[in-house]
């Protein structure tokens, strides 16, 4: 145990920083120990003690933001950590196969890396000489190594688990899986060239996961340098983790959305290798932007989720570094959907030969001339260099450096380190799927490329335990094989020989998914219109009243069958039937014959519409206009004749201009027989004391066009000579309604009554009386009531009032006898008709 | 001749609507072949009557006439008029394609707008709000006193008192949806059950009167008709 000068904490030997307060601890270690039994100075060029201030002054500000952010680089005018002692610390018990066998990487850099992965304009890596023979833990180790101690730092220091601790305790493993590949990735190169035991026992896709790091680990390009952009050797790692067609996909996915903003100013190499944790790669520094910013971890799963699916290595760079390597190669394996995509280049040997002192033949190829090899610049592939320059204005120009747009679409998406933790259910199910099923905890978030592979962490108690040999190995297969749900499946491109499905795929041509197939689409689900499907009713769910009714319908008609009755039965009911029809005839042939059998009727006795009827005709002058409708048939005839004989006669007497008009065809006839036979009576005149304006089409149209354009307008032929209207003298001065005196409606029916009050109540002030049948009647009286219609006659016993006021004894008062008496009859015989269906209970005793 | 077939029309026309009139009433005696021929010579006639009516009153004037006259104007009308009644006749086809019948259909849709858009501004302004407006009576005597004198304020107070019930009590009637389990709703329901009660017995009332209205009106045909068949007797 170590006890912390600072804190006094206990701390396991070996630990170099103090698991409490974060501080170095003074253990021989902290000088060397190591990854590869060298101090981690020797294996790259140390930076000279004003290194981090010089980067920090040639650092972009975007970068210094981050970093600052990060805890790797101390604010101006702080004091800064001895980061020397940090980097050198931890030591590397174990570190993966490749490192071993790799030389050093400032030895590879200045020897083995072809020339093109040079920059041009710059001269040989800067770094210094080390010892050849002595192993040196390479400047990516010891980034990787300060950083996770940092990390460490941070999260005992911190009380919360924001930042980075924060968001690597809370990621979960399978997050941790992929996200932390790429801290391996950047910095595996370096580590291949570190010889060591412990190396072996890391599986071989781990030791894929780090070397490709190595190219893009080191400081951020400066100006002069292509922008970074995402490590290439991610999707390895997520080949190794995920199906090898939906690395395909996301593969495609994300090499068009990854924009990693560039730096501005490339350190000097000298100083970049003491840096190199402060100095994160773009991906981790924009990982770190998401740990860093406070309160707001919810961002760090968008930031990390999108760096898992990289572009692929370029093939080019491949055979490059093979080059380089002289055929000597680590065990790299080119996944298979590398292989796919460098379409039509053979793919690497799955074992190429090893050389000592070289990189990669991956490592070695360079991508562009362009590209330095140098210790403290990574060659950048072209494949890095795209977007980033906008990224990158973004983040200087804004207080707290945003991620890249296509992070912060997919970062709501995705939830929170913290989130995720708390509330795992949210997670994409083929996240979840993807999850291995043992959650580790909060201890154990820290990646297991660090904490078991390599064991670059001291054996903090914090620090996860190392995991058995192999399982890594095994929980990555296990994580690759891990159950797929079947939409994810349907997604699956098919193989050659396989079956196409039922249903045709459908690409996505926009968005994030674009490119994929077999994407549910979305709009026709939403524009189109839903059907509602039935339900499935069982039968035997069916009421008992739905079989009853199924089963009266299925009978057949079956026809009224006449009861049989008796012949007396028949004569009987025709003597009656003759008897009622005997005694209605006699009722009304009778008071003809013999005279109204209440005697002579006196005006006086009669009550009604004439009461208001008569004066209204009596008050108009002499020469007044009245048009009379004559809007019934012969159906109605019989009491509408009378009311229009008492009327026209009234009018004729009183010297005033009559219109006859009617809607009814037979009407126009009726009203012409009346006109002739009292204008005869009376002196009158066809054409200048009356007219006859024929029949108008029963609409309310017409009505209406009528009262709009006067009994002369618009050509009005008569109906008696076929000649316009406004050449008879009776016409003369009536242009418009406001000429008439007063309308006379003799309406059979109640619909002709209702357009001319409708039509003529609306639009002028013309009084208005009206004649109806006693069946019309009922419906009228209300118009009678409103006031609408100034006076009614009803039926016989109108015009028979009509009659007795005008001092006439016409037929009306000599029907109205018989009427009455025939009346009385049918009350009799409904009165009898009664009492009999009374005493014989309707024909059941 | 139109001479000579009008006196034979003066002479033998009353016996023959004398005949005609007995083969109408033959029916009292059941279906026979003379009231059959008397009723499809009414319903022939009228048709008759009415096409010669329409023909010499409408068409003639309206049509023929205004198309040989000089305004360009009242002939591009009359045409229009004409085309549109004509491409009315394309409904008589039974088997008609579906252009026909689309280009019959705007006259027939012409008709149908106009008339359904002045008969629903007569029936709103000139019987719904007129009606409404009638049904709305003081049951105050005091408000009656200018028009009747104060004798007879109780004959108004009544009418309007039936007016009011009458209407209020009919429209209960059709209420079916009332009831219901809580206080109110079963006060409501003992309301309208009260209400529609009364209303029933004023719709039977109207019923009555409208049965009444129609006897009385066809025995006034009967009458007549009797009083012809007198006359023509010589009685």
């Amino acid at each position: 145990m170590i006890d912390c000068p600072h804190c006094g904490a206990k701390n396991q030997d070996g630990s170099e920083f103090c698991s409490v307060c974060g501080q170095p601890l003074p253990t021989p270690a902290a000088g060397g120990l190591p990854l590869s039994k060298k101090p981690a100075g020797e294996l790259n060029p140390p930076l000279s003690p004003g290194a981090s201030g010089d980067i920090s002054e040639e650092m972009p500000p975007w970068l210094k933001k981050l970093l600052i952010t990060h805890g790797l680089v101390k604010p101006e005018g702080e004091e800064e950590e001895p980061r020397q002692d940090r980097v050198a610390a931890p030591p590397v018990a174990e570190a993966p196969e490749p490192a071993k066998e790799l030389p050093p990487l400032a030895e590879a850099e200045t020897e083995g890396w072809p020339a093109a992965l040079r920059e041009p304009g710059e001269g040989p890596p800067p770094a210094e000489p080390e010892e050849p023979g002595e192993p040196v833990p390479a400047d990516w180790l010891q980034t990787l190594r300060s950083e996770a101690e940092g990390r460490e730092l941070e999260t005992e220091e911190a009380a919360e688990p924001a930042g980075e601790a924060g968001l690597e305790e809370e990621l979960p493993d399978w997050l941790r899986d992929l996200g932390e590949p790429g801290v391996e990735v950047e910095q595996a190169p370096p580590e291949i060239e570190v010889p060591g035991a412990e190396g072996e026992e890391l599986p071989d896709w781990l030791r894929d996961l780090g070397e490709p790091g190595v190219e893009v680990e080191p400081e951020p390009p400066a100006e002069e340098t292509p922008p970074l952009a995402e490590p290439p050797a991610t999707p390895v790692t997520e080949e190794e983790e995920l199906p090898a067609w939906l690395a395909d996909l996301r593969g495609e996915e994300f090499e068009e959305e990854i924009v990693v903003p560039p730096a501005e100013a490339t350190p000097p190499p000298e100083a970049l290798a003491p840096e190199e944790p402060e100095k994160a790669p773009d991906w981790l520094q924009d990982l770190g932007i998401a740990e860093g910013e406070e309160g707001e971890p919810s961002e760090t799963p968008a930031l990390i989720i999108p760096e898992i699916p990289e572009a692929p290595l370029p093939e080019s760079l491949l055979e490059e570094a093979e080059e380089a390597e002289g055929g000597e190669k680590p065990e790299i394996e080119i996944p298979q959907w590398l292989q796919e995509i460098q379409a039509g280049e053979p793919a690497l040997p799955e074992e190429a030969p090893e050389e000592e002192g070289k990189p990669p033949d991956w490592l070695a190829q360079p991508t562009t001339p362009d590209l330095i090899v140098e210790a403290g610049e990574i060659p950048i592939p072209d494949w890095l260099q795209g977007p980033a320059p906008s990224a990158e204005a973004e983040m200087v120009e804004e207080e707290e450096v945003t991620p890249p747009d296509w992070l912060q679409e997919l970062g709501p998406a995705v939830p929170s380190p913290s989130e995720a933790e708390e509330q795992p259910s949210e997670l994409p199910s083929w996240l979840q799927e993807l999850q291995p099923a043992a959650e580790a905890s909060a201890k154990d978030e820290v990646p297991p490329f660090v904490g078991e592979g390599w064991d670059l962490e001291p054996p903090i108690p914090e620090a996860p335990a190392p995991a058995p040999e192999g399982e890594p190995e095994e929980e990555v297969e296990g994580l690759a094989r891990a159950e797929i749900p079947d939409w994810l499946l349907a997604l699956r491109p098919r193989e050659p020989g396989e079956e196409p499905g039922e249903e045709p795929e459908i690409m996505e041509l926009s968005g994030p998914l674009a490119g994929i197939k077999g994407v549910l689409p979305v709009e026709p689900i939403i524009s189109l219109p839903h059907l509602t499907r039935p339900e499935a009713v069982a039968v035997e769910a069916l009421p008992v009243s739905g079989d009853l009714f199924a089963e009266i319908v299925a009978q057949p008609p079956v026809s009224a069958t006449p009861v049989p009755r008796r012949r007396s039965a028949r004569v009987v009911a025709g003597v009656q039937r003759v008897l009622i029809y005997l005694l209605v005839l006699a009722a009304v042939v009778v008071p003809l014959l013999m005279g109204p059998i209440y005697g002579p009727l006196d005006a006086a006795d009669l009550r009604g519409g004439a009461d208001d009827f008569y004066p209204l005709l009596e008050a108009l002058p002499a020469g007044a206009v009245v048009i009379v409708a004559f809007d019934y048939n012969p159906a109605t005839a019989a009491e509408l004749s009378l009311q229009a004989r008492a009327i026209v006669g009234h009018l004729m007497g009183r010297d005033l201009r009559i219109m006859a008009i009617s809607l009814y065809p037979e009407g126009a006839a009726l009203a012409s027989d009346i006109l002739d036979e009292l204008a005869e009576a009376h002196g009158y005149t066809y054409g200048e004391n009356y007219i006859h304006l024929g029949y108008l089409p029963n609409q309310p149209a017409s009505v209406r066009y009528f009262l709009d354009k006067g009994p002369a307008g618009d050509g009005r032929n008569d109906y008696r000579e076929g000649e316009p209207v406004g050449r008879y003298a009776v016409a003369q001065g009536v242009d418009d309604l406001s000429a008439v005196s007063l309308v006379v409606e003799l309406a059979g029916d109640v619909r002709t009554l209702q357009t001319w009050v409708e039509q003529m109540t609306v639009r002028t002030n013309v009084p208005l009386v009206a004649g109806v049948s006693a069946a019309t009647a009922p419906y009228v009286q209300p118009y009678l009531d409103s006031g609408q219609l100034q006076a009614l006659l009803v039926g016989l016993p109108g015009a028979a009032q009509y009659e007795a006021q005008s001092g006439r004894e016409g037929d009306a008062i000599k029907s109205l006898g018989s009427q009455v008496a025939a009346q009385g009859v049918v009350l009799l015989l409904i009165f009898l008709g009664n009492l009999v269906h009374l005493a014989t209970r309707g024909g059941k005793k | 001749m139109t001479a000579l077939l009008t006196d034979l029309l003066n002479d033998f026309g009353p016996w023959l609507a004398f005949a005609l009139t007995l083969m109408i009433f033959s029916y009292l005696l059941g279906d026979n072949p003379l009231f059959r021929i008397a009723e499809h010579l009414l319903v022939g006639l009228a048709l008759g009557f009415a096409w010669v009516v329409a023909w010499h009153t409408v068409f003639l004037p309206r049509v023929l006439t205004l198309i040989g006259s000089q305004d360009r104007l009242v002939v591009g009308y009359t045409l229009l008029g004409l085309m549109g009644g004509a491409l009315l006749l394309l409904k008589a086809r039974a088997s008609s394609s579906r252009l026909s019948s689309v280009i019959s259909s705007i006259p027939l849709a012409y008709l149908f707008g106009v008339g359904a858009a002045v008969a629903l501004g007569g029936a709103i302004f000139g019987t719904l709000i007129p009606q409404v407006e009638a049904t709305m009576l003081s049951l105050q005597p005091t408000d009656y006193l200018v028009e009747y004198a104060p004798d007879d304020v109780w004959y108004p107070v009544i009418n309007a008192i039936f007016i009011v019930v009458g209407t209020v009590c009919t429209l209960i009637y059709f209420t079916f949806t009332a009831g219901g389990q809580s206080r109110l709703g079963r006060l409501r329901g003992g309301l309208v059950r009260v209400g529609a009660g009364v209303g029933r017995w004023f719709l039977m009332f109207t019923f009555g009167a409208l049965f009444g209205s129609m006897v009385m009106s066809r025995v006034s045909l009967l009458v007549e008709r009797i009083t012809f068949l007198m006359n023509v007797l010589g009685f």
